[in-house]
């Protein structure tokens, strides 16, 4: 369970300062499947990466199953993103000259795993989105959907309960941020949390609950009715 | 965890590239280094092959001598000086030669072969390296013989010489073989052994030249028709001693004995071995300090393009470093990493060049000590790991300011 209390995010200082979240309380809990929308500049982002640990608020409280993350030092945080918190980005943030393969396993080479169980779980992640058979490619060979795919793969192998992604098919097709949406819908089922931050209402469909930011704070937050 | 290593083989060329510039650096460093103070070890060495104080011992150059009374002058010169209480003369000379015992026979030319390989003698496989002294040099050289050890002896009513012979014929030439000199007849008797650390000054120069091992030569006394060999004696100019020891009125007594030569018609120069040695160091410190200053220069021109060129890469990665934060990394981990990148091309390119170094001085055909060699397991190994290590943070401290400045966020936008 996520638990933000008055969370705020300044940048600058005096009469520059901008003001990125200004009292956000939000409290997500465990196989919620949440949207975050907004105009640009409302802090949709900037909130997303302060749940996933990789920002820290300038006030405020956050905890993460009952955790005050704002009191964890680096190397702590660093262990939260490896192993609860897991991120998809609209533009999937692969590594340019990494194989798919080695893409999928970054979230296990801070474990001590040995290469033959590193291999056998890198393989199941990729089956379970089709993209084993695409392991030894680089990821400018794939098309933008297998992209993300493997960027999913990538977040999934962490086994991470809580999935952030930030505009996820900002850079896709339709067809293609369909079947990304699906995929969600069923990790979601399978009892994932999952907060997305986009643009599009025909993506926030997709999940359980929208919350509207403006000026970085909350200014609706509705559950919908599928 | 560490991902130093596939970042280097990812940027093959990049890396390649830094290795051969840290190279360029560490090669010159450590000539410089190894060049200079091998100069100080051979000083320290050719110092310490003085027992007495080396200000009281001059050497006798000369620059003319009547032709055909080369060894007349020569001597009536050293017998001019001995007649002073406590001052004593002598003189050493290296020459090659050959032994009627040994020119034909065939151990000997087979080993002989093997060790003047590389060598001008290479094709005289029967010719021996001997080294004549005058006995009365050990009573102030630090060496692991006494002047009683050169005394005549005598067998059978014949009279022989004692010879010592280098330890790397030790197998071949037993003791109490007798070697006669082919073109005087001088016979020699072998006596014992002389091994690696046993070392004699250079024939080109006791002072400026780096001292020679005893391990592949004979060393012998000038027998007495040496002693009026025009040829042998001037062989020794240069390597003629002249030792004035405590005397208080030695400055006297060098004035009676320049007199003396004038007299006899040779123009001689005298000069002190301590004041001749410390001309030479200023010499070779000047030489040294050009040295330096090059090498530093070129070190300081390729170290500001290897910082560069590890700053445009970390940039370059920014956005590979923010993923790797935000799957789990640490800043730390990332920053250990870049770290643990530069050493492994800092470490690289030391062992290689030091290894290349190490290997080139040692192949190096030496008839004298290897003070190059000496050098290199010594001080320059300390030195060069010390230089390394000051390579290694200085190419470091600016990349790892840059990734410590990146906020996790920052990163991962900077590749949007
Ligand atoms: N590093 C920063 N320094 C200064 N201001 C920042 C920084 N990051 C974000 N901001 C500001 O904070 C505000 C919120 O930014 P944020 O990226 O969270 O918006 P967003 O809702 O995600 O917008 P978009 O829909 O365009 O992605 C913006 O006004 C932005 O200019
Ligand atoms: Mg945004």
């Amino acid at each position: 369970m996520i638990v933000l209390k008055d969370i705020c995010k300044y940048y600058g200082e005096g009469s520059e300062i901008t003001k990125a979240l200004d009292g956000v309380n939000l409290t997500i809990k465990k196989s919620e499947f949440l949207s975050i929308m907004g105009p640009s500049g409302s802090g949709k982002s900037t909130l997303l990466n302060i749940i996933g640990c990789m920002d820290r608020p300038t006030s405020g409280e956050y905890y993460l199953d009952g955790k005050d993350m704002t009191k964890l030092n680096d190397k702590d945080l660093s262990r939260i993103r490896n192993k609860q918190i897991t991120f998809v980005f609209q533009n999937f943030a692969l590594m340019e000259k990494y194989t798919v393969l080695e893409n999928i396993e970054l979230p296990l080479l801070p474990r001590n795993l040995n290469r033959r169980k590193r291999k056998e779980l890198i393989f199941k992640a990729a089956s379970q989105l089709g993209i084993e058979s695409q392991l030894k490619k680089m990821p400018y060979q794939l098309s933008r959907g297998q992209q993300q795919r493997v960027a999913l793969a990538r977040a999934l192998i962490s086994g991470a309960d809580i999935i952030l992604a930030d505009e996820p098919t900002g850079a896709l097709d339709q067809k293609n941020g369909e079947e990304l949406m699906n995929i969600f819908l069923k990790l979601n089922k399978l009892g994932k949390t999952i907060i997305l931050v986009t643009h599009d209402l025909n993506v926030a469909k997709f999940s359980k609950r929208i919350i509207q930011i403006i000026d970085g704070r909350i200014m609706k937050d509705d559950k919908v009715l599928l | 965890m560490n991902f130093a290593f596939k970042s280097i083989w990812k940027e093959k060329c990049r890396s390649l590239l830094m290795i051969l510039l840290i190279s360029i650096s560490v090669f010159l460093i450590l000539r410089v280094v190894t060049t200079s103070f091998a100069f100080k070890i051979q000083q320290k060495m050719i110092k310490s092959m003085f027992k007495t104080n080396m200000g009281r011992i001059y050497r006798l150059d000369f620059s003319s001598i009547p032709p055909g009374k080369e060894g007349e002058k020569i001597n009536s010169i050293k017998e001019f000086a001995m007649r002073y209480e406590n001052v004593s003369v002598s003189a050493y000379d290296e020459t090659t030669l050959y032994f009627k015992e040994l020119k034909n026979n065939k151990e000997y030319r087979e080993r002989n072969a093997t060790i003047l390989k590389g060598t001008i003698l290479e094709d005289y496989p029967g010719i021996s390296d001997v080294v004549m002294i005058e006995p009365n040099m050990l009573n102030y050289i630090n060496f692991s013989l006494e002047e009683n050890d050169f005394k005549p002896i005598l067998i059978d009513g014949e009279e022989y010489l004692p010879l010592f012979v280098g330890s790397k014929y030790s197998d071949i030439i037993k003791v109490n073989t007798i070697l006669t000199i082919e073109y005087n007849n001088t016979k020699y008797i072998v006596k014992g052994y002389l091994g690696d650390n046993d070392i004699w000054f250079n024939d080109s120069d006791p002072i400026t030249d780096t001292p020679i091992k005893l391990s592949t030569k004979f060393f012998a006394p000038f027998s007495a028709s040496d002693k009026t060999d025009n040829m042998t004696q001037l062989s020794t100019v240069g390597k003629i001693f002249i030792n004035l020891g405590e005397n208080k009125n030695h400055l006297k007594i060098l004035e009676e004995i320049d007199k003396f030569a004038l007299n006899e018609n040779v123009k001689m120069r005298i000069s002190n071995l301590a004041e001749f040695m410390e001309l030479w160091e200023k010499s070779q410190k000047n030489i040294a300090k050009f040295g330096y200053i090059l090498a530093f220069t070129i070190t300081f021109c390729s170290l500001v393009s290897v910082i560069a060129s590890l700053c445009v890469s970390v940039f370059l990665r920014k956005k590979e470093f923010g993923i790797r934060i935000a799957y789990g990394y640490s800043k730390k981990d990332i920053i250990c990493s870049v770290i643990f990148e530069n050493l492994i091309l800092v470490g690289i390119s030391t062992i290689v060049v030091y290894m290349y170094y190490f290997l080139k001085v040692q192949a190096m055909k030496f008839t004298t000590v290897n003070v190059l060699l000496v050098t290199l397991k010594s001080y320059s190994l300390w030195i060069i790991t010390i230089f390394a290590l000051l390579v290694l943070i200085i190419i470091s401290i600016l990349p790892i300011k840059l990734i410590s400045e990146y906020q996790p966020v920052d990163l991962i936008d900077g590749g949007e």
